[in-house]
């Protein structure tokens, strides 16, 4: 994990004095609201519909267990007890009070931690990989890039006022585990002969009303041009995104109207324009990081064991929350945030000091947070796996569906935010308890179920297999159905399905397109292959089965 | 109307029409292609409208650090240290608004107490971002110092050097810092200007290393910039410009001294 110096523990504990002097200002009414709102947002807080929100950065989502306490000392101290991991790595509260918010800060400042840019219109809060750094499919790192891509974007004086939120993701594998292609600019990082490397670039992804696959900018972008080129296509962003309505003010909009060439003309003569001294020494700092991630991390030593997942009873935790480490005799563990019934991405503060303390056991006191909103122990020892598993079964925590149905993602809907037209969680955790009995066949690997309580689509319905989006007609909440999304690097937006439904009969539509799947299914086919095959049409009949 | 400047962190209340006319362009509907010699003024029509930011940086980049650029409309203090880092040299603030946040508000916007928010515009490159900047500054930039906060600073480390690059005639007639480690190499002749050519060798000479601290002062900051850019394309890595020189900038009646500067921040200085 990225080690802080000098330079960003004194910039994050500056930052959070200025905040407090800001809060101050406002209640004295020296900055009214509407100046005071960009300010509050670009340090992580938001108005929602019953209280403010404080959103955290888990810059790419990687947390050491000491910042996993501090998270649980604030759920207590100025919470009610709990928080909530988000789809972009990061955790929000839901129920601080302003006057505290600066306290909270100063707080999480001591244990290298901020809020700084996780909302407003700024860059956001850079996402990556989960899996980085230890996954056996990696071509190279993503931090190290995720980590530059930090230092340049916080602060950054130009693009603290842009049209529109706008968000990085970092990916360095084949799979892609951080739905970069729905991301405002995807990075790809590969590794060139000289196993230097190179990105990448894709441009124009995201999700709300207009979901958008990104498209590719540019390929092979060497690291001195890295940061010029981004600094070239946010600032022809920042000139000609549409200021007058919100809802087309995101990059992808811009792309779709102005076409991806001429956008692509248009960044690289500013790109020809631009001095690009300052970031001569981008290569010299990409070392610096790597070496700081290296040195930082834990040194793993390869060892002969291998796992017998035979041995097992609990199958189902062993094949899907176990993954391949690039180290021999070692294992990449995922803890699931989605137990039956559960709030997906929750966590109380006692479950946090459970797990920071297994984290510490197991996994060299490290863990990371999924944009499927769970846990991730990265440095797991194949020999420890049982005694990890048993001690997470006492505390509640062996949920073994990763990357399964009942794996839901869903945003807060209208139990907590002013946007939203209809409840997410509820449906969730109604989904959550028909699903969990069915996990135990082993039948729903491969099948990702997101759901958005309005269309802005925080929950990325767009993005899953089978995506529920609430809405509001004649004021009943109302469930629209698409299937075939996908947010892996086969990025692909999914498709209506047909008419919405109520609250009470989205268990049966999704059992039923389960069901299809797997009556269609050939041996080794995930759902994304079947929906190649069928179609939407090859699951509309089904769906709506014993639907009135 | 109030003028708040990067360099030399001033604050006043003044007329700007005595500063001649500006070509004023909305930040929404920028037409570069016909902007002149005259300076630019970029209105922000909100300050939730970030677009201004970015012209600055094009338009400087363009007409390089000459041209006069500055911002007015509806910006706050917040947002000061972000127009300078864009290459903005001052900002128009209307009296009302001063009046709602302060004059405290304003002055604390571009000081320096906190160098790893704002660490001023160098005038040398455009900002990047803070963190960045502190972090690789010895490599991408010359720092950017008043004369005030120059003074403080070489009380503050050890073997702090001060360079002056004014012709022999401006040090006669005009003066020049009192200080144990002051050196004197012309960058420019006068009246033809043309650059010293063993600059660097004469700087060598002194005994000026490549990793002691220099401090680059002229007349007003700009000579001694060239010179610090120089020196630092040629290996040298801990370099500050005196960003008001020691004389300063013109007042509006034309004359310097009065307005900021090493002479005018009433440091000690001497005269031959």
């Amino acid at each position: 994990m990225y080690q802080y110096d000098q330079f960003d523990q004194a910039f994050v504990t500056a930052r959070s004095q200025e905040f407090r002097a800001q809060v101050n200002r406002r209640i004295v009414g020296e900055l009214s609201e509407d100046e005071f709102k960009p300010l509050r947002l670009q340090n992580g807080v938001y108005l929602q519909l019953h209280a403010y929100m404080l959103r955290i950065a888990i810059p790419y989502g990687e947390l050491r267990s000491d910042q996993l306490r501090m998270l649980a000392h604030i759920a207590e101290d100025y919470d009610k007890g709990y928080g909530h991991f988000t789809t972009r790595q990061n955790i929000q509260f839901n129920w601080p009070k302003l006057v505290d918010i600066p306290d909270i800060l100063d707080k999480l400042a001591s244990v290298q931690m901020h809020a700084i840019q996780t909302s407003g219109n700024c860059i956001r809060n850079v996402t990556s990989d989960p899996f980085a750094g230890v996954a056996a499919d990696e071509w190279i790192d993503p931090r190290i890039t995720a980590e530059l891509l930090r230092q340049w974007s916080s602060l950054h004086p130009e693009f603290a006022y842009l049209p529109r939120k706008f968000k990085f993701a970092v990916i360095g594998a084949s799979a892609d585990r951080a739905a970069m292609k729905f991301h405002d600019i995807g990075v790809w990082v590969k590794s060139d002969k000289a196993g230097l490397p190179v990105f990448d670039i894709w441009v124009g992804g995201g999700q709300g009303r207009t979901p958008r696959v990104a498209r590719l900018f540019k390929h092979n972008v060497v690291p001195d041009d890295l940061i010029p080129l981004l600094d070239a296509m946010l600032r022809v962003y920042n000139l000609h995104g549409r200021r007058d309505n919100k809802y087309k003010a995101r990059i992808k909009i811009l792309v779709d109207e102005m076409g991806i060439d001429a956008y692509r003309a248009e960044v690289e003569a500013e790109f020809d324009t631009l001095d690009k001294a300052p970031f001569a020494v981008v290569a010299r700092e990409y070392v610096r990081i790597a070496n700081n991630i290296e040195q930082a991390g834990p040194s793993l030593t390869p060892t002969s064991d291998v796992l017998n997942r035979w041995d097992w009873q609990d199958h189902n935790w062993l094949e899907n929350n176990v993954t391949a480490h690039k180290v021999a005799g070692h294992a990449i563990v995922s803890i699931s945030l989605k137990p039956a019934g559960g709030v997906p991405g929750d966590a109380t503060a006692a479950d946090m000091r459970a797990i920071a303390d297994l984290a510490d056991t197991y996994s060299h006191g490290l863990l990371r947070v999924t944009h499927r909103q769970n846990l991730v122990f990265p440095y797991v020892q194949i020999a420890e796996l049982k005694s990890l598993y048993d001690a997470l079964v006492a505390k509640g925590l062996a949920a073994g569906n990763i990357g399964s149905a009942s794996d839901i993602i869903a945003c807060p809907g209208l139990d907590y935010c002013a946007l939203a037209t209809a409840r997410s969680i509820p449906i969730a955790q109604a989904l959550s308890q028909t699903l969990h009995p069915r996990e135990a066949k082993g039948e729903l690997q491969g099948i990702s179920i997101n759901i958005s309580g309005c269309i802005n689509a925080c929950g990325h319905h767009h993005a899953a297999n089978i995506g529920i989006l609430g809405l509001n007609k004649a004021e009943k909440e109302n469930y629209q159905i698409t299937v075939g999304g996908r947010s892996d690097e086969g990025a692909r937006v999914g498709s209506i399905l047909g008419p919405g439904v109520g609250a009470e009969q989205v268990p049966i539509v999704v059992n039923n397109i389960i069901d299809k799947y797997l009556a269609e299914r050939r041996e080794g086919e995930d759902f994304a292959s079947v929906y190649d095959r069928l179609g939407k049409d090859g699951f509309k009949e089904a769906a709506f089965v014993g639907v009135a | 109307m109030w003028v708040l400047r990067d360099k030399g962190r001033s604050f006043v209340q003044t007329n700007v029409n005595e500063y001649g006319p500006t070509r004023r362009i909305n930040s929404g509907e920028p037409d570069l292609a016909i902007i002149g010699d005259q300076p630019v003024e970029v209105y922000f029509e909100s300050h939730a409208d970030g677009r201004g930011f970015s012209l600055a940086r094009r338009l400087r980049q363009l007409r390089g650090p000459k041209l006069r650029l500055i911002a007015a409309g509806d910006l706050i203090p917040d947002q000061a240290r972000m127009a300078f880092q864009c290459g903005f040299d001052e900002i128009w603030v209307e009296d009302a608004m001063v009046r709602r946040h302060g004059q405290r508000a304003w002055r604390e916007a571009v000081s320096t107490a906190s160098t790893a928010l704002y660490i001023g515009n160098s005038s040398d490159r455009l900002a990047t971002s803070p963190g960045w900047d502190q972090r690789h500054q010895d490599q991408v930039m010359v720092k950017s110092l008043t004369a005030a906060e120059t003074f403080e600073e070489l009380q503050k480390i050890n073997g702090g050097k001060i360079l002056d690059v004014r012709t022999s005639a401006e040090l006669n007639f005009v003066g020049y810092a009192s200080h144990a480690n002051c050196h004197f190499i012309e960058w420019k002749s006068f009246p033809d200007g043309l650059v010293n050519a063993d600059f660097v060798a004469e700087v060598e000479a002194e005994g000026l290393t490549k990793n002691c601290p220099i401090f680059v002062i002229c007349r007003s900051g700009v000579r001694s910039l060239e010179a610090a850019q120089h020196l630092r394309d040629h290996g040298f890595k801990n370099l500050t410009n005196v960003s008001d020189g020691f004389e300063g900038d013109l007042n509006a009646r034309g004359r310097r001294g009065r307005v900021n500067g090493w002479k005018a921040s009433g440091l000690p200085w001497q005269q031959q």
